[in-house]
């Protein structure tokens, strides 16, 4: 049964594979959609009244440029260099309020699988995260390495131009955040993102 | 109208005279300077690099080849003024379009390799070690003379650190290095 599942898998993406639009170049993408900070202090941690997500949407914004290669016509490896904006939480306190955002640059490999027109691909790299902090307890930013994830996939309309959807995870590295205390640890990130791609 | 036509056609020429990529070396010369990150100074200084040897093009419009660059950097603080480097990396460059097919063929580029430094501490920042890595990223464009002869204007960043491997690396940064350079 297992033997009949691989060779039938294996198959089907033979088979969407001849008609792969697979191609080298130097792309541009231009994404928003929906971030989350978490992993943030309390208010009570954090002595404030209360917390709110006050991210309108979009609460995300990435551009990127990046390159693939394609080793065959099923699989492209790449490079993926990206600035993004995500999030934004206030913490209100008796004398005025905090809000605090995630700027991130990243660089991230990237995986690419060509299924006739559609493209899976997953990245992973390392971002440089910096918190900035604006209001009544705001700090100096002050700028982090952590790791970061995706998955997502691209419709690919033309030979240039793509829509892509893209589910990425920035660890913070820290299980207690105490941003505005006095430990500088970094939010966690989860995004969901919309976009266009332009491969020239 | 003429005139605007003319033009165009002229700008459109020179954009697609078939000059082939055929270029095996360069050399090049340029100049750096940029507040360095999370300071108040600025660091500045001249760059001389060469392109060694040119690998088989990875794609149509991706090539590797090995660079060697030697700095010199000085910093606007009281201290640590002076630093030399020495790299040698091998240098990406992806092109946009084709280079076999134009003559102007602009690039991104990124490298990264070891790289000797002559201290261990430049203005404010400590690095623990001669050894580090070089990292540059940016892009430029290459004009050809003819099928093996062009001029190469980029503009980079270089970023100096040890990758955690010693106990301080605080990073040192040159955000603007313009250089211009002759393949041959």
């Amino acid at each position: 049964m297992k033997k009949i599942l691989f060779l039938s898998t294996s198959l089907l993406l033979l088979f969407f594979a001849f008609n792969a639009e697979a191609r080298n170049g130097i792309y541009l993408t231009v994404e928003s959609g929906y971030a989350k900070q978490t992993n943030l202090p309390s208010a009570q941690s954090a002595g404030a009244l209360r917390r709110e997500n006050t991210a309108s949407f979009p609460s995300a914004y990435r551009a990127s440029v990046g390159y693939n290669h394609d080793l065959n016509c099923l699989l492209g490896i790449g490079l993926n260099i990206g600035a993004g904006r995500y999030g934004r939480e206030t913490y209100y306190f008796p004398g005025g309020n905090t809000t605090l955002y995630t700027r991130t640059i990243e660089f991230l490999g990237v995986v690419t699988l060509h299924l006739r027109r559609v493209d899976i691909f997953g990245k992973a790299g390392g971002i440089r995260e910096t918190v900035i902090t604006s209001g009544v307890l705001a700090q100096d930013s002050q700028t982090d390495s952590r790791p970061e994830a995706a998955i997502g996939a691209a419709y690919n309309l033309n030979p240039h131009f793509a829509v892509t959807g893209t589910y990425a995870y920035v660890n913070g590295l820290s299980k207690n955040y105490n941003r505005l205390t006095q430990t500088h640890q970094d939010p966690n990130l989860q995004e969901v993102l919309f976009g266009l791609r332009y491969t020239f | 109208m003429k005139k605007i036509a003319a033009l165009f056609l002229g700008v459109l020429s020179l954009l697609l005279v078939n000059s082939a990529n055929a270029w095996q070396h360069e050399i090049s010369i340029g100049y750096g300077f940029g507040k360095e990150t999370e300071e108040n100074y600025y660091n500045r200084g001249g760059v001389l690099s060469a392109k060694l040897y040119k690998f088989r093009p990875i794609d149509n419009t991706l090539i590797v080849t090995l660079d060697g660059t030697i700095s010199h950097w000085t910093a606007n603080t009281d201290k640590n003024k002076q630093l030399t480097t020495v790299a040698l990396a091998p240098d990406f460059r992806a092109y946009f379009l084709n280079p076999n097919c134009f003559r102007v063929r602009p690039y991104l580029g990124a490298s990264f390799g070891p790289t000797y430094l002559s201290a261990e501490r430049f203005g404010n920042r400590n690095q623990s070690s001669h050894f580090v890595f070089q990292t540059t990223i940016g892009g430029g464009t290459e004009i050809g003379i003819d099928r093996k002869r062009a001029i190469d204007l980029n503009l980079h960043l270089a970023h100096y650190c040890n990758a955690g491997l010693f106990r301080q690396n605080q990073g040192i940064n040159i955000l603007y290095i313009m250089t211009l350079g002759y393949q041959f």
